[in-house]
């Protein structure tokens, strides 16, 4: 029973399962609302915490979960899940009160409170209780501090700090300077540019989800499932070799995975047509190529304009193609400059299924100048 | 609780004040535990009880140093004190009136010094603005005059004088009063030099004492002031460590712990406090390796810098001694130190480091063997190491061995070597743990019959010997035992583990019958060098008659078993199947196939023998013809010492993942690691079977795990001096011709000892043959040895040395001890009443009865001693006189009586006081003198 039990969660700690069960469940929770109810969120954390220490008693689980360097982690997944469902919970009680006529949770509440006592107080008494578990917590556990650095014996896996494994995690699906260069900049400018593209004075000053819905799924995807989870998964279930290990199972250094990615480009030539890659100068390196830059080009700057035509020019089931609303309420600039963001951070899950499903290496590949997406 | 939140608050501020009395009470508290945390260590109850085990040693020195007191000596001095004293009081008036006029004058002077001083001080800044008047004559805002200055000076000279005088005055009356004391002083001291040692001992067990004070300095936090419990530590700057990215001073903290390391009054005291096992050669200042220059961790590894058990990477003995530091301590393997502390057991890996070159380490007697072990197995033939390029091959050359032996014995031999002979060094390839003749019995017995087809097809030297002469087998065993085979050979297998190493340079002398041609054999032990030129063994100048006697006597012993063994035959689908496996891996299928198909069976089995010999490195020992040039087929072994333990192989072995226990497996079952892999022929592992003894393989752990790659700043390395140098390569020499099979050198070797019961046949010690002989002796002797010592039946061999050999050896034993290579002493011309006062001595102390010039019946060899007739020629003056000054000293266990001891005070005493007023350094000279000239 508990062997199937590690089985199954073994199974579902996969990469494709996971992600693809950890999308489509939050995306179920944003259509049916009802879940982010008190009930389900105390029954929830109760099974999951009972889950979580129970574990402890599979030798394979404790050593990663027990690591000194992963024990934020475990404070990661817990927080992340308790401030989402309690901001969620709030925004949906607001907008149940605001459907029934009532005044929302902020209004009834004074919007002055004293400096003294309310304020100083509680912060120093967070100051105090933070303290505390610094304390306990550094002289519980000593600083995971290993062997000497050596050049010819790198840790296997040698993994980035875990504030980072994300990053490191899209290394996978990515070439270097995209995943190490592209994308974190991309994710500071657009986590920048959101007050300027997103006007929408909605939810300022109280919690809200009916009047947001957009913002909060797409920001919420991209935080919980592109950031958070990537770096769970990073931290728990990359093992040697940056091989995926279910929570149970042992990380065996020896274990051999096999890798067989092919780039479109090998699809289109060498499966399809039979034949060769192009070579021999820029040309036939363009003409190799010419698939795979066509989708990048269509997915980057066709996609944008066609999102903006308004419904009718569709055929009817492409219809929801059309964000002509979207391009109405913001204007043309923001517009693109918003679609353009999305479609890159959506660009990362494309490319995980491209990979899970046809072993898809790189869409566009120019060995011959380090260039590959 | 009705909530109590007050209008303008967003809390109930008396329940805040709760939950800040509460946190603050658990802030305290996690204060509390954190410097408790920080001062609870395990080295301080370590350091603790030290101080206990301090204070009852020096409680019990104390208690001696009183016992050790003379009474009869503070009887007297007390005695003569009262006396003095009664004296001193008697004049007591005078004294008295002494003391007041010091006093009355020192007082006079105090006030005359600082008037003199006033006075100085003025002085000193007039004479400044009185040369700037003068040489200037711009007054720096002040003139002086010459008349001004002049007064000034002349008041100064005076107060200064008057000081003089009286300190002229005092110094004299002081004399005067400690010459009345003296006598009482004088006394006074001498009681306390008699009770030093307690005075000492009460210092020191005051300041260890168990008291407030004490105590109060190691309090936590008030500990960092003074604390008496402290870490102890030394910083190695030469033997750096080495941390991949920089070499760091070494930092050890062992002594923090290892409390009574470099006191011998320790060695009997429980870890961690014991003595160094060996502090003449290490840890104490007067050792070649004090502990302020080497630290520990620099020979024993390990993590100097921690303070933890744990943390320092201490390596248990056994697995008992690892379930008590489990239960103890908390020991666990620290997989994060890339150099945990070796076995004590193998701590003499530690040498290697910095003595790389050295063939031969003096004082490292393990690592000796340990080295040599290595050599015999022929590790260095498949694994390149550092420091074993040049050795000889370690098997002999095959290039003749048709002539020597016949193929039947051969294959079955390199089928299982040791069922032949258990204790040969010679391992086995095949039936292993990957190999097993359960189901490879046909394709190993095929690679067997493979491998001897191309050695006997390359065996092209060599030539028809004759039978030799009729030789007489028990006058051949005897011979054996006596001349000096046994010195290099076991002639019994049976307890081989337990024979001294050097007896194992040779392979022992069994089975024989059933492997050597007579006429071979025969030649050989006449003159080894005529088959094979590279061999150390030498001749033993036999006669003719004698070489057959042996002969006839090796060959009496049989191996029946061996030779009812089946002979390894081919098996012809094998043969394909090995030949494909070759001719594919550069041939597709289609044209191996048809290839195979024009061979024919001989083709076949030179071609796979050849491939197989080259696979299992044969030529790694041998040398065969056709692999010439080949390169060694194992790991490099030069810094195998260093290597990551994630770089090897435990495949599904399940032991513990460190070098050493891989390194023991490997050698226990060299195939295992390929146990449960999925593996082509080619891939396999090759390592053979030695089946190495237990002590066997731990000698080879021990070199191995000593092969490290750590660099140091030349500081930190050995360099040879110049005479270490010369004596190194003599030492080199002395390896090479096993020298140490007979002889003792550097104090180890003699294996034939084991075989000779009276002491007296056992070929001489060598210590101080450099000053003992004759440069020009020695060199004759060794080219050419003669007779020195009639009664000894084992002969010094002819090793055919070249000049240059020769040469290196008196002059390597030269400088091993320091000697002089000629002998001015001996030179020179005597008197008449020099030599007669040697010759008396020498009778009386009736030297002659056992330096004796032929057998004397009933003596025993051990007491049988050179005859001085050769003195003349062979011996130094100079080593004459240190050997009847000591001879125990020199040859540790011989019959040479001491006729000159050295009493309890350390003084010389002659056992003849009426001749040269017993002057022992005198009678030692003349007798030498004597002897010296002896002839003349």
């Amino acid at each position: 029973m508990i062997g199937l039990f590690q089985d199954l969660v073994n199974w579902v700690s996969g990469p494709t399962v996971l992600f693809t069960v950890t999308t489509v469940g939050l995306l179920l929770a944003f259509r049916y609302t009802q879940v982010w109810s008190k009930r389900v969120a105390i029954w929830g954390f109760s099974v999951l915490a009972v889950l979580y220490v129970a574990s402890m008693w599979n030798p394979d689980f404790l050593l990663i979960v027990a690591k000194p360097d992963n024990i934020p982690i475990t404070g990661v997944i817990f927080l992340v899940l308790f401030f989402t469902w309690y901001a969620m919970y709030q925004g949906i009680e607001n907008d149940r009160r605001r459907a029934a006529g009532e005044e929302i949770h902020e209004k009834k509440e004074s919007d002055k409170v004293w400096v003294w006592p309310d304020l100083v107080y509680t912060e120093m008494l967070a100051m105090v209780l933070l303290s505390i578990v610094l304390l306990v917590w550094s002289i519980l556990l000593a600083a995971p501090l290993e062997q000497p650095a050596n050049p010819a014996d790198s840790p296997n896996p040698s993994k980035a700090p875990w504030y980072f494994l994300g990053l490191q995690e899209m290394l996978v699906y990515f070439d270097p300077w995209l995943a190490g260069v592209v994308f974190p900049t991309l994710i500071i400018v657009g986590l920048i540019a959101i007050p300027y593209i997103d006007r929408n004075p909605k939810g300022n000053g109280y919690f809200t989800f009916r009047e947001r819905k957009a913002e909060i799924v797409i920001f919420l995807y991209g935080f919980l499932i592109l950031w958070c989870l990537l770096v769970i998964s990073g931290t728990f279930l990359r093992g040697p070799n940056w091989n995926f290990f279910g929570p149970y199972e042992y990380w065996d250094v020896h274990r051999v995975e096999p890798l067989l990615n092919v780039n479109i480009s090998d699809f289109f030539w060498v499966k399809l047509l039979g034949r060769p890659l192009p070579s021999g100068g820029l040309f036939a390196a363009l003409l190799r190529e010419w698939l795979g830059l066509l989708m990048v080009g269509a997915y980057l700057f066709v996609l944008p304009v066609v999102t903006s035509w308004p419904r009718e020019k569709f055929p009817g089931f492409l219809r929801w193609l059309s964000l002509r609303k979207y391009y109405d309420r913001m204007g043309p600039t923001r517009f693109y400059i918003g679609v353009s963001l999305f479609l890159l951070m959506m660009s990362l899950p494309i490319k995980m299924y491209l990979r899970w499903a046809f072993n898809l290496k790189y869409i566009v590949a120019f060995p011959e100048i380090f260039f590959n997406i | 609780m009705p909530k109590k939140v007050l209008p303008g608050h967003a809390h109930d501020i008396s329940r805040l004040n709760l939950v800040f009395a509460a946190s603050s009470v658990l802030l305290l508290g996690s204060t509390v535990w954190m410097i408790w945390a920080d001062y609870a260590r395990e080295w301080k109850d370590y350091q603790r009880e030290f101080v206990r085990m301090e204070r009852d040693l020096t409680a019990r020195q104390m208690q001696e140093a009183r016992q050790d007191i003379s009474q009869a000596d503070l009887d007297r001095i007390t005695a003569e004190l009262a006396e003095a004293e009664a004296d001193l009081a008697a004049n007591r008036d005078a004294v008295a009136a002494l003391e007041g006029e010091i006093e009355a004058m020192d007082r006079e002077r105090t006030l005359a010094d600082i008037r003199e001083r006033e006075i100085k001080a003025v002085y000193d800044s007039e004479k400044f603005y009185f040369e700037e008047t003068r040489e200037r004559g711009v007054p720096l805002g002040r003139a002086v005059s010459a008349e001004a200055f002049d007064t000034l000076e002349t008041s100064f000279f005076e107060a200064r004088d008057i000081r003089v005088a009286l300190d002229y005055d005092l110094a004299a009356k002081r004399t005067e009063l400690r010459e009345a004391r003296a006598r009482v002083t004088d006394l006074n001291g001498q009681r306390e030099r008699l009770s030093q040692a307690v005075t000492l001992a009460q210092r020191k067990l005051a300041s260890i004492a168990d008291n407030f004070p004490n105590t109060f300095r190691n309090l936590p936090l008030l500990d960092f002031i003074d604390p008496s419990i402290e870490v102890h530590q030394v910083l190695v700057a030469n033997v750096t460590e080495d941390l991949n990215f920089a070499r760091v001073a070494r930092i050890d903290r062992c002594q923090t712990c290892h409390l009574g390391i470099d006191n011998p009054e320790y060695a009997d005291a429980p870890q961690p406090f014991t003595t160094h096992p060996d502090l003449e050669t290490y840890v104490s200042r007067e050792s070649a390796h004090p502990v302020d220059n080497f630290g520990c961790t620099s020979c024993h590894l390990g993590q100097g810098r921690k303070l933890s058990f744990t943390g320092v990477t201490h390596t248990p003995e056994s697995v008992e001694e690892e379930h008590d530091w489990v239960e103890k301590h908390g020991w666990k393997e620290d997989h994060y130190w890339d150099s945990p502390m070796y076995q004590a057991r193998l701590t003499e890996a530690g040498c290697v480091k910095c003595h790389r070159d050295q063939i031969f380490i003096p004082r490292a007697k393990d690592l000796n063997q340990s080295r040599l072990t290595f050599e015999l197995a022929g590790c260095s033939g498949c694994h390149n190491t550092a420091g074993y390029e040049d050795r000889r091959n370690r098997g002999p050359a095959l290039g003749a061995i048709a002539s020597k032996t016949n193929r039947d014995f051969v294959a079955r031999w390199v089928r299982d070597p040791k069922a032949f002979r258990p204790s040969t060094w010679m391992p086995k390839f095949w039936g292993l743990d990957n190999n097993p003749d359960s189901d490879l019995q046909a394709r190993n017995d095929t690679e067997v019959a493979a491998i001897v087809e191309y050695v006997f097809g390359h065996s092209t030297g060599g030539r028809d010997y004759p039978a030799p002469p009729a030789g007489n087998g028990s006058r051949g065993e005897a011979l054996v035992g006596q001349v000096g085979c046994l010195g290099c050979h076991l002639l019994d297998e049976s307890g081989y583990e337990e024979a001294s190493i050097y007896r194992r340079r040779g392979p022992a002398l069994t089975g024989l019958g059933s492997k050597l041609d007579p006429g071979f054999l025969y030649e050989w032990v006449r003159d080894p060098g005529h088959y094979w030129d590279e061999t150390f063994m030498p001749s033993l100048r036999l006669t003719d008659q004698e070489a057959a006697d042996i002969t006839a006597f090796l060959l009496e012993s049989e191996a029946p078993a061996f030779e009812a063994m089946p002979v390894p035959a081919a098996d012809a689908a094998e043969l394909d199947g090995i030949t494909l496996e070759f001719l594919r891996t550069g041939l597709p299928d289609r044209l191996a196939q048809e290839r195979l198909a024009e061979m024919s069976e001989q083709d076949k089995l030179l071609y796979s023998g050849s491939g197989l010999i080259r696979r299992y490195g044969c030529f790694g020992c041998h040398e065969i013809g056709g692999f010439e040039d080949a390169q060694k087929i194992g790991v490099d072994l030069s810094t195998w010492g260093s290597k990551m333990v994630t770089r090897l192989d435990f495949g599904y072995v399940d032991i513990p993942h460190t070098r050493q226990a891989w390194l023991e497996q490997k050698l226990s079952d060299p195939r295992i690691y390929d146990r449960g892999k999925v593996k082509s022929p080619g891939e396999k592992l090759r390592m053979p079977q030695f089946d190495f003894t237990d002590s066997d393989r731990t000698h080879i752990v021990r070199t191995v795990l000593g092969l490290v790659r750590d660099e140091f700043p030349q500081d930190g390395v050995k360099t040879l001096s110049a005479a270490e140098a010369v004596a190194e390569q003599a030492r080199v020499l002395i390896h090479n011709y096993n020298c140490r099979g007979c002889h003792l050198v550097d104090g180890q070797g003699g294996g034939i000892y084991e075989t000779l019961a009276d002491a007296g046949m056992r070929p001489p010690d060598l210590n101080t043959q450099g000053s003992r002989t004759q440069a020009d002796w020695l060199y004759h002797f060794l080219r050419e040895p003669t007779e020195v010592r009639f009664w000894m039946e084992t002969r010094m061999p002819t090793f055919d040395f070249t000049p240059e050999e020769a040469n290196t050896l008196v002059t390597g034993f030269l400088a091993m001890d320091g000697g002089q290579p000629f002998d001015a002493e001996g030179e020179r011309d005597y008197t008449g009443d020099e030599l007669r006062v040697g010759s008396d001595l020498l009778d009386q102390l009736q030297c002659e009865r056992c330096h004796i010039a032929s057998a004397a019946g009933t003596m025993e060899a051990s007491q049988l001693a050179p005859s001085f007739r050769l003195a003349a020629e062979r011996l130094t003056h100079d080593w004459i006189v240190d050997w009847l000054a000591d001879p125990q000293h020199i040859t540790p266990g011989t019959q040479m009586p001491q006729f000159w001891p050295i009493d309890q005070q350390g003084n010389r005493l002659s056992p003849l006081p009426g001749i040269l007023d017993g002057d022992p350094m005198a009678q030692m000279r003349a007798v030498a003198s004597y002897i010296m000239n002896y002839d003349r």
